[in-house]
């Protein structure tokens, strides 16, 4: 069956020439051009090695990222992303230091008792009294007792005989 | 072996049998869409440049084929698009040279130490060259691969009536070149 329809459409295609080109119809439909030998042989490999090159090259295939719908993805992330640093350096700004003329001025005033307590927390105190029980004298005063009882327990405990044999 | 164009497809969608199955694509195809291009473009070494070219996008591209046309016709349209998007890159070269790609061609067909035939099939090349390019192609398709009219109009996209003017008005302007003087 497909040969009959080749053929059919072969006479197709013969008839129509003839009626359009007379001339045309009755020259010899020769392949004028030529290729070396081999070539078609060898061309198949050519192609492979040059996809694999290619491949080789590139590493990651990146081309889906110009299909559009992951184009316009993308320059959405984009846009997020441009958005976002915006405001956060909008927000770096406003906790920037105070300037260094506000804070003389602000050292130059003289400060009455009722701003300080005003201005320390509950806890701030309460830390402070805690740090407060334990003082330095307190932990010399136990220092010392300790080392009262240590020279107590060597005079009772320890022969002066082997210390000097010790020594 | 020869696997029809749906196993070869199904082959390629295996991972280890996308070498095997586009090395027998590209056997079974390469003669034809070479040819295409080499009536087209007449140069070897340019054929041979956009016949891998060709095949590289087929490689590239060969996944997201939708069986809605047949696989030769894709191929051909592809084959087809690379040789003229060539000779318009040509063409924009040659308008700031004041040379034309016309005649460049002729002149490779004269001295093209490949080409053969006698003074008449000579003639005849250069009649299709003084073609304008889709033309040329609409002659090509017709009168070489011996296309039928519906085919090429999935190939090139156009209507089987404004394909068949074209054919018609190309055939006959052959036909005054080859009996015209030399």
């Amino acid at each position: 069956m497909e040969i009959f329809k080749e053929m059919e459409e072969f006479d197709e295609f013969r008839n129509e020439l003839e009626g359009i080109s007379p001339v045309l119809s009755r020259l010899p439909r020769v392949n004028s051009f030529k290729v070396e030998d081999n070539y078609f042989e060898e061309l198949p490999m050519v192609v492979m090695d040059r996809i694999h090159a290619r491949k080789q090259r590139r590493g990651i295939d990146w081309s889906w990222l110009l299909q559009p719908k992951w184009s316009v993805a993308m320059a959405v992330c984009m846009i997020a992303v441009i958005f976002g640093s915006f405001l956060l350096v909008r927000n770096i700004n406003t906790d920037k230091p105070m300037p260094v003329a506000q804070v003389q001025q602000l050292l130059a005033e003289p400060l009455s008792d009722e701003s300080v307590i005003e201005n320390v927390s509950t806890d701030d105190l309460v830390e402070a009294l805690a740090n407060a029980e334990s003082t330095p004298t307190d932990a010399q005063k136990k220092k010392a007792a300790d080392k009262k009882e240590l020279e107590n327990y060597i005079i009772d405990n320890v022969d002066e005989s082997s210390i000097i044999d010790a020594l | 072996m020869s696997l029809s164009d749906e196993e070869i497809l199904a082959r390629f969608k295996e991972k280890d049998g996308q070498n095997y199955a586009f090395n027998l694509l590209v056997r079974k195809y390469q003669q034809k869409l070479y040819w295409v291009i080499r009536r087209l473009v007449i140069d070897h070494d340019d054929s041979n440049d956009l016949i891998q070219n060709v095949w590289v996008k087929v490689w590239q591209n060969l996944d997201s084929f939708k069986a809605e046309s047949q696989l030769y016709t894709w191929l051909y349209r592809i084959s087809a698009n690379e040789a003229l998007t060539f000779l318009n890159k040509k063409k924009k070269r040659f308008l700031l040279k004041l040379d034309d790609v016309e005649s460049e061609l002729s002149q490779k067909v004269e001295h093209d130490p490949g080409m053969t035939g006698d003074e008449m099939v000579m003639k005849l090349q250069k009649a299709i060259i003084s073609l304008p390019e889709k033309q040329r192609l609409v002659f090509q398709m017709r009168y070489y691969d011996e296309m039928p009219y519906e085919q090429m109009s999935q190939v090139l996209k156009t209507s089987v009536g404004a394909l068949k003017a074209s054919y018609h008005h190309a055939a006959k302007k052959i036909e005054v070149y080859l009996t015209g003087p030399d």
